[in-house]
């Protein structure tokens, strides 16, 4: 390890240091049962993950969010496909994704839920419509990345649209569609866990909100950072398999 | 056989027309090697377009042995400036892609693409990606895809326009001897006077504004041509000649900067 990244290491954990000092000063001196101290949130950690609860929730939570989030990924990547290769789609999708991106997709959450009830299901649908915008821009953004000269090529060598799809476009796009997998994945977590807040009883939204209503925030903390640590893990995956996978554009993810 | 009868182009650009190529006639033999000589704008590469089928001409027609062209098709393989290879594909795949495409076997694709690589020197690099590769062995390995098409016609726009002088004359002379070895015919276009000559059979002469042929040029050096061929006193002749038209031709007000050498 060099100088520069010894010393961006140290700022890194000098960073998250700085943040629990403050808590814990804050804690403190606020002197209220409501702002817990770390030491009372960690005891509540393992509390919680010792009887097993904590990895139930979060099970609950990590199926219903990533079957969303997959569903959302299949059917944005082939939108933005078609929509970018076709102008009959294009023409058909533009006012539809105009219009759907901007409104907050919970405010359906009271119709999916008398639709598809309190259950799984209605999260995994909740996480999918309001994944499904930002991967269909990068999907679309990334179908449109195809250099002329390659398109010219397909034709030149009388190439079928599969074959443009899976040997020059995929390949294309694929950068887009990591960013898009990093842009989803914060938000799968945010909607798994509002949606969990009203529901069958089931993830980690469930368990800082029955935590909260016994006033035991220390639990609902550690839950929260649970879920920090859980979208860090997904984030750092994902940055991962784009560098596995986009092996030949080097040094551009964070 | 070739022919272009009247071919124009024109486009336009905002409010204005530009006309790229104006009436064109023109007949290429099979087999023959025609460089394209021009000013930056005289319309060679769209010439060369129509020529692949990636443009329509606005007017005239182009014909391929009494067939007219509608659109691209592998009988004339296009070779880019910039290789346009797939960096994410090695350059064994590369080649073996327009094979792939027509439906032959993997195995059967990479074996062909093994003796092309061969042919154009690069057989030692099928397993490197083309972001390992110089640009010299870039367009090798572009050429070595375009004649897995197995073409009657290469299309070659300023293949080795971004190569330093050396490693041009090194391309030149091997595409010479692909060329004598293959019944091929060759369009070729180029900025570059000496290159015009060592390669062509013909040199086509064009001028700017509006972009149209100035001149066809005879080149009646030996055959087979190797780099002996660059001392011939007859290339001093040829250039000073070229050079005249050129320097006559009124040059491109949008020219962008590339300079006849
Ligand atoms: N798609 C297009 N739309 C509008 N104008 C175009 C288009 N393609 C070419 N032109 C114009 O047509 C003219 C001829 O262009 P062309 O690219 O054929 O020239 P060229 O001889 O290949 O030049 P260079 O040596 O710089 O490559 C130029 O004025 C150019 O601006
Ligand atoms: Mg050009």
């Amino acid at each position: 390890m060099d100088n520069i990244s010894r010393g961006s290491l140290f700022l890194k954990v000098l960073g998250i240091c700085v943040v629990l000092g403050s808590w814990q000063t804050f804690a403190i001196l606020s002197n209220n049962p409501l702002i817990p101290e770390l030491q009372t949130i960690c005891l509540k950690f393992l509390e919680l993950a010792r009887d097993g609860e904590l990895a139930a929730h979060a099970k609950s939570s990590l199926l219903n969010g990533f079957a969303g989030l997959s569903i959302a990924f299949v059917v944005a990547t082939m939108c933005g496909f078609l929509a970018a290769r076709s102008w009959v789609f294009d023409s058909m999708l533009h006012p539809l994704v105009s219009l759907g991106y901007p409104v907050p997709k919970l405010a359906l959450y009271p119709m999916v839920i008398l639709i598809l009830g309190l259950g799984g299901e209605s999260r995994t649908a909740q996480v999918a419509l309001e994944c499904f915008f930002p991967l269909f821009v990068q999907s679309y953004a990334g179908a449109k990345a195809v250099r002329p000269h390659m398109e010219w090529l397909a034709r030149n060598v009388d190439a079928g649209s599969w074959r443009l799809a899976k040997d020059v476009i995929l390949p294309t796009a694929l950068p887009f569609l990591f960013t898009g997998l990093r842009i989803a994945i914060p938000i799968m977590l945010i909607v798994t866990t509002v949606t969990e807040f009203i529901g069958d009883s089931h993830g980690l939204g469930f368990l800082i909100a029955r935590s909260s209503a016994y006033f035991d925030t220390a639990s609902a903390f550690a839950v929260v950072a649970v879920l920090g640590a859980l979208g860090l893990l997904a984030d750092r995956l994902v940055v991962y398999s784009r560098d596995r996978f986009v092996f030949w554009e080097k040094g551009t993810s964070l | 056989m070739i022919e272009l009868k009247g071919v124009a182009k024109t486009f336009q650009r905002g409010d204005h027309v530009v006309r790229a190529v104006t009436s064109v006639d023109l007949t290429i033999e099979g087999g023959e090697f025609v460089t394209v000589l021009g000013p930056s704008g005289c319309g060679k590469t769209t010439l060369l377009h129509m020529l692949g089928g990636f443009e329509t001409p606005t007017k005239g027609t182009v014909t391929i042995d009494g067939q007219v062209v509608t659109g691209p098709g592998r009988d004339r393989g296009m070779v880019f400036q910039d290789a346009t290879l797939f960096p994410w594909r090695t350059v064994s795949a590369n080649v073996a892609w327009p094979l792939e495409v027509n439906g032959v076997p993997k195995r059967a694709a990479r074996l062909q693409s093994a003796a092309l690589l061969e042919k154009v020197g690069l057989e030692k690099f099928g397993n490197a990606f083309p972001g390992e590769l110089s640009g010299g062995m870039r367009q090798r390995a572009a050429l070595a895809r375009t004649l897995a098409m197995e073409p009657s016609v290469l299309l070659m726009d300023e293949p080795f326009g971004a190569l330093d002088a050396q490693t041009r004359e090194i391309m030149q002379e091997e595409l010479m001897r692909l060329w004598q070895e293959s019944d091929l015919t060759v369009i070729f276009i180029t900025h570059d006077i000496s290159e015009a000559i060592f390669l062509g059979d013909r040199v086509i002469v064009m001028g700017v504004s509006p972009g149209r042929v100035i001149e066809d040029f005879k080149v009646e050096l030996d055959r087979p041509r190797t780099a002996e061929a660059r001392n011939d006193p007859r290339i001093l002749e040829y250039r000073s000649h070229l050079w005249g038209l050129l320097a006559h031709a009124p040059s491109s007000p949008s020219g962008n900067g590339s300079q006849i050498t």
